[in-house]
């Protein structure tokens, strides 16, 4: 009791230590950062406004920020995806040893008593999960025109899949993706990406140049539709990647647990 | 009085605001002795700092960067850079997230506890 | 609106303040998880309030993410802390 005590008064020093040094170093050096809402800031004027200004020229993409993110900069999106890749081949590998929690065989009579101990909730997941999906794919294929893009459509899926796999109902669910395939599938979003990638070397381009993209393009128009593709070519490979990712932490973490039920 | 307290938080309120917050995730992580909690604080701590980038791309009266019907110059739409940098920055937390917690199972397993004091011996000095 | 973008901005970041001083003092886990949840939410909303939308938008699917990895995580350890 004594110790605890200790060492909520240690944390109250430190929490005011902090917010001192802080506030000291602001008012000591008035003038480091610019003010919040200025127009004429650096952070403004060296790159932005050629994107802002041509972004929908060269891509034919009205949001500017999937235009940055799949086009422009479409060299950190790659290593990103490759990121997430690696997270979920590594959580899978540390507890790979751990043993799983053996569930013990049921008869259908008594899976039907447990059920979640609400018959709302096994109604209503659903009504939920086919809207989940359905609007999963909107946000997928409008990710030019308006918010969106590849990284918030994983994950919608990826919620989908969970809400069907943590409520235990009478019926199997839509079928549980073991963690290796998950894995895999994982590997085969980022070849997707990489293989969008190499496409315009065929037609004498460089790495990730959506304007060489080998489908044929004359007019200044038909290039832009070419960039169009090859954004879109780009989300479908981060969402394969994105959503088994998820899904494979979800698994590694879920198959070791004990459930009292 | 409001455009006193405005202008005050507009040129450093916000900065210093945003520092509090990044010190004391970062003074969480440190001084807490459950490793839970040390995953929570260090996403604390990422929010800090991803809204700090955010907060440097604002201007005044901009709109969202989407061109709805014609462009209109180059001063009325806020600066689309750091909000893609800042979408994979989220995307990777959650990654970091889900092996910080694998990680966390593992140790559960071998040590029997998660409490700092428990598995290295050593205590906060009296 | 009445008041300018940047005073709700202030009084969203006094609120995660709270938030993570009563996360760095609390005791049971289970609690400071729905926390952490409220804490997400805040979060998305100051991201709107500094003119991310998209940013905001995916803040809010990886919280809800992120909530549900924590919950299952504790089910496996004890509830407590020291």
């Amino acid at each position: 009791m004594n110790m605890d005590r200790n060492k909520d008064r240690k944390k109250i020093v430190g929490v005011f230590f902090v917010i001192a040094v802080v506030i000291g170093v602001f008012f000591l050096f008035p003038d480091l950062l610019p003010a919040v809402d200025d127009a004429k800031a650096p952070v403004h004027t060296y790159l932005s406004d050629y994107y802002i200004e041509n972004s929908l020229e060269d891509t034919g993409a009205h949001n500017m920020v999937t235009a940055v993110l799949a086009d422009y900069r479409g060299f950190d999106t790659l290593f990103e995806t490759c990121v997430m890749f690696l997270a979920g081949v590594t959580a899978l590998m540390v507890l790979s040893t751990t043993a799983k929690v053996t569930k013990p065989e049921r008869s259908r009579k008594e899976r039907l008593q447990i059920s979640f101990g609400s018959t709302v909730l096994d109604i209503a997941f659903r009504i939920i999960v086919p809207v989940i999906v359905i609007y999963a794919f909107y946000v997928l294929v409008h990710g030019e025109l308006s918010l969106g893009g590849g990284f918030q459509a994983g994950a919608l899926l990826a919620i989908a899949y969970m809400i069907d796999r943590i409520i235990p109902s009478f019926n199997s669910s839509l079928g549980n993706l073991k963690e290796e395939t998950a894995a895999v599938i994982a590997g085969v979003g980022v070849f997707i990406y990489i293989l969008t990638g190499l496409l315009p070397m065929a037609g004498s381009g460089n790495f990730l140049e959506y304007g060489k993209l080998p489908f044929g393009a004359d007019t200044a128009e038909q290039i832009r539709q070419l960039h169009g593709t090859g954004i879109l070519l780009i989300e479908i490979g981060v969402v394969v990647c994105v959503m088994a990712t998820i899904i494979n932490i979800l698994e590694v973490v879920l198959e070791r647990t004990e459930f009292d039920d | 009085m409001i455009d006193i307290i405005e202008t005050f938080l507009a040129e450093k309120g916000i900065y210093m605001m945003t520092f509090i917050l990044m010190g004391l995730g970062i003074f969480g992580m440190v001084s807490s002795g459950n490793y839970m909690k040390k995953i929570m604080c260090m996403n604390i701590m990422q929010v800090s700092i991803i809204f700090f980038f955010l907060a440097l791309g604002q201007k005044e009266h901009g709109t969202l960067p989407v061109v709805v019907e014609n462009l209109l110059g180059a001063d009325a739409y806020i600066n689309p850079l750091p909000h893609a940098l800042m979408l994979t920055a989220i995307v990777v937390s959650l990654g970091t997230t889900g092996v910080a917690l694998a990680l966390l199972m593992k140790i559960k397993e071998i040590y029997g506890s998660i409490e700092e004091e428990d598995i290295t011996g050593k205590r906060w000095k009296k | 609106m009445l008041m300018s973008p940047i005073l709700l901005e202030g009084a969203f970041l006094l609120l995660l303040i709270a938030i993570t001083i009563v996360i760095i003092f609390g005791k049971d886990l289970l609690a400071l998880t729905i926390i952490y949840c409220a804490f997400s939410f805040s979060a998305m909303i100051l991201y709107i309030l500094a003119g991310a939308a998209d940013v905001a938008f995916t803040e809010a699917v990886i919280g809800v993410i992120s909530t549900v990895y924590f919950i299952i995580a504790i089910k496996s350890i004890s509830r407590r802390c020291k």
